[in-house]
């Protein structure tokens, strides 16, 4: 059969071939990440062992495209629960929409698919200082809070408790009941009596502590005062609930893709805690509940390295310490992160010795490659044509350079051949499915622009 | 109007959000988005099978008497009748013979005959030979036959 058709050609031309039997279609399985120098559709291959996957270039080189890039096809195409960390900058807020851009489109055509928008929702965490505005409101959002209970069990991480930490440690099962002031009032009218021996000093105790509950109160971190932003949340099937969890743990399940926008609350003395405790909440969540059980979730932490970058010492450790736990532990629990990073070296070893792929852009300097050298064992070559890659925005093209601790899944653009590889590769990624958003644009002006 | 397909999505699993008290939670308004659960298209790749045809690498290579012995096969000399002459007047024809095969009325060449190689396709994994003498004999290629090697020969 197949030879009548070569002698066929032979003799008439091309043209004379049947359709069906000229051309075949070549369904790509794995994760398709970039496009080789070589001709060849790079991928991540689809197992279900979950490892990590990193970024790390310059600013402005592609590290959030990439991440996105990634997330959208392990959501989309490996059909896993996906979430995204810390967004400080609203980059991830157009996710909700599918690609816009037409010089990225250009990107999607090598394989065949077309842009599709992300479910995502923006999930603000509720703050004193919480401001949505019009053009915020106009896409999916939700604002979070954390259970009451949860706070005042963890208090210490808020803030520094010193001298009366005995006092609420040791009743801290009678203040996780509290939902205001007035009952802390009454709590510690009972433990230090006005009336007692150092009167003085138990004065001063009370002051400081009603000071410190008052500050939880006054940040509204907590849902007992703003009624509208939910700790909690169930999902109801057909009149069923078949999941009921914290805000954040009931959208993962619900399907959807939570964002958590960090830009309020970045600065915030407690913002290591908050994030600490949204991360232990997954963890936690994803090995031990029911209906986690055999499901995967890919966690992308944009910025990663500026997470702990805080003023805060002690605090900014807390959420170091989470990622790590995620890192060592979060393929024994289904979770995948997705990281990128301007400074290599500054993300924890637990990290990046568990990270099996790496997508480096454009670095400024050999400094910046030696971690990456180390770790990746990569030659002279390819540690300056790091130093070498090029991306330009505007032409849909981000060049990076692929390296793996484990093997490259490798489709050829001519004969659709698939190899194996554990080479570094260089390459141009595919870029995202969904929209995403330039740190300078303004919000949503994509849409004004079509 | 919102921004976002999760409306048609969340209509189409029949899932819906409560909260503590049981009252529903909104993340958005109905969607200007058309939802339907088979519009994400699975990437794959078109290939043109007669360009694959057309252009396909054939890495050959010549190889000498040891390489040969190393595939399994040897080369054998013998003398011609007027039915496996190749041209007038050839006394000789050259052929491959296996190693384990016995061999009579031929003799067991030592080294490649002049004008005469032996050629190891590496893509396809068989090997022939080059030259006037070889038998079977393909005029147009100016060779033998193809002999196809098994795995691990």
């Amino acid at each position: 059969m197949e030879s009548s058709q070569v002698l066929k050609a032979r003799i008439f031309g091309d043209g004379m071939i049947d359709r069906d039997s000229r051309f075949s279609k070549i369904k790509i399985n794995h994760i398709p990440i970039m496009i080789t120098d070589s001709g060849k559709i790079l991928c991540i291959p689809q197992s279900k062992e979950m490892t990590h996957i990193g970024l790390s270039a310059m600013t402005g080189k592609g590290k959030g495209i990439g991440g996105t890039s990634l997330l959208s096809m392990e959501f989309w195409h490996s059909k896993r629960m996906c979430m995204i960390l810390n967004d400080f900058q609203n980059e991830t807020h157009e996710n909700s929409l599918p690609c816009l851009n037409k010089t990225f489109n250009q990107n999607l055509r090598a394989i065949n698919t077309s842009p599709i928008s992300l479910p995502a929702v923006y999930v603000y965490p509720s703050c004193r200082d919480l401001v949505i505005d019009d053009t915020q409101s106009l896409f999916p959002h939700l604002v979070m809070s954390l259970p009451t209970e949860l706070v005042i069990r963890n208090i210490e991480y808020f803030y520094e408790l010193g001298k009366a930490a005995k006092y609420i440690t040791g009743y801290k099962e009678r203040f996780e009941s509290c939902g205001d002031v007035e009952q802390i009032k009454e709590i510690l009218e009972e433990i230090l009596p006005s009336d007692g021996g150092n009167r003085n000093s138990f004065e001063e105790m009370k002051f400081k502590i009603l000071t410190i509950f008052k500050n939880v109160f006054d940040e509204k971190l907590t849902n007992s005062s703003t009624p509208e932003s939910p700790d909690r949340l169930s999902i109801i099937c057909k009149g069923e609930e078949v999941y009921s969890g914290p805000t954040i743990l009931a959208l993962i399940a619900a399907g959807l893709v939570p964002s958590i926008q960090t830009s309020e609350i970045r600065g915030k003395p407690w913002f290591s805690p908050y994030m600490s405790f949204i991360v232990e909440a997954i963890y936690m969540a994803m090995q031990k509940e029911e209906f986690f059980k055999d499901k995967n979730l890919t966690m992308y932490v944009p910025e990663i390295d500026k997470m702990w970058k805080g003023e805060n010492a002690d605090g900014g450790s807390k959420i170091k310490e989470k990622l790590s736990l995620i890192g060592t532990n979060g393929r024994r629990a289904g979770i995948r992160m997705i990281w990128d990073a301007q400074d290599y070296d500054a993300v924890p070893d637990a990290i990046r010795s568990n990270t099996k792929t790496l997508l480096v852009g454009r670095k400024a300097n050999a400094e910046e490659v030696r971690g990456i050298k180390k770790d990746f064992n990569i030659s002279k070559e390819f540690e300056g044509i790091i130093l070498s890659l090029e991306s330009s925005p505007e032409k849909g093209r981000f060049e990076f350079v692929a390296l793996t601790a484990d093997r490259f899944a490798l489709y050829d653009l001519k004969d659709g051949a698939l190899t194996f590889s554990s080479e570094p590769q260089r390459g141009t990624l595919i870029t995202p499915l969904c929209q995403s958003k330039q740190p300078g644009r303004p919000l949503a002006s994509v849409i004004k622009n079509e | 109007m919102s921004l976002s397909i999760i409306p048609e999505l969340m209509n189409l699993t029949h899932l819906e959000l409560k909260d503590s008290r049981g009252i529903r939670v909104e993340i958005c308004e109905p969607s200007q988005f058309r939802f339907n659960p088979s519009s994400f298209r699975e990437p794959f790749l078109i290939v043109d099978n007669f360009e694959k045809q057309r252009y396909k690498r054939v890495e050959i290579k010549n190889i000498t008497i040891e390489e040969l012995k190393k595939k399994g096969y040897q080369l054998v000399a013998s003398y011609t009748t007027p039915k496996t002459r190749n041209y007038p007047r050839q006394s000789k024809l050259y052929q491959l013979e296996n190693l384990n095969m016995p061999i009579a009325k031929a003799e067991i060449l030592r080294l490649i005959p002049k004008d005469h190689s032996i050629e190891f396709d590496i893509t396809n994994n068989r090997i022939r030979i080059k030259g006037r003498n070889a038998f079977p004999y393909l005029r147009n290629e100016f060779a033998s036959r193809w002999v196809q090697l098994t795995d691990g020969k």
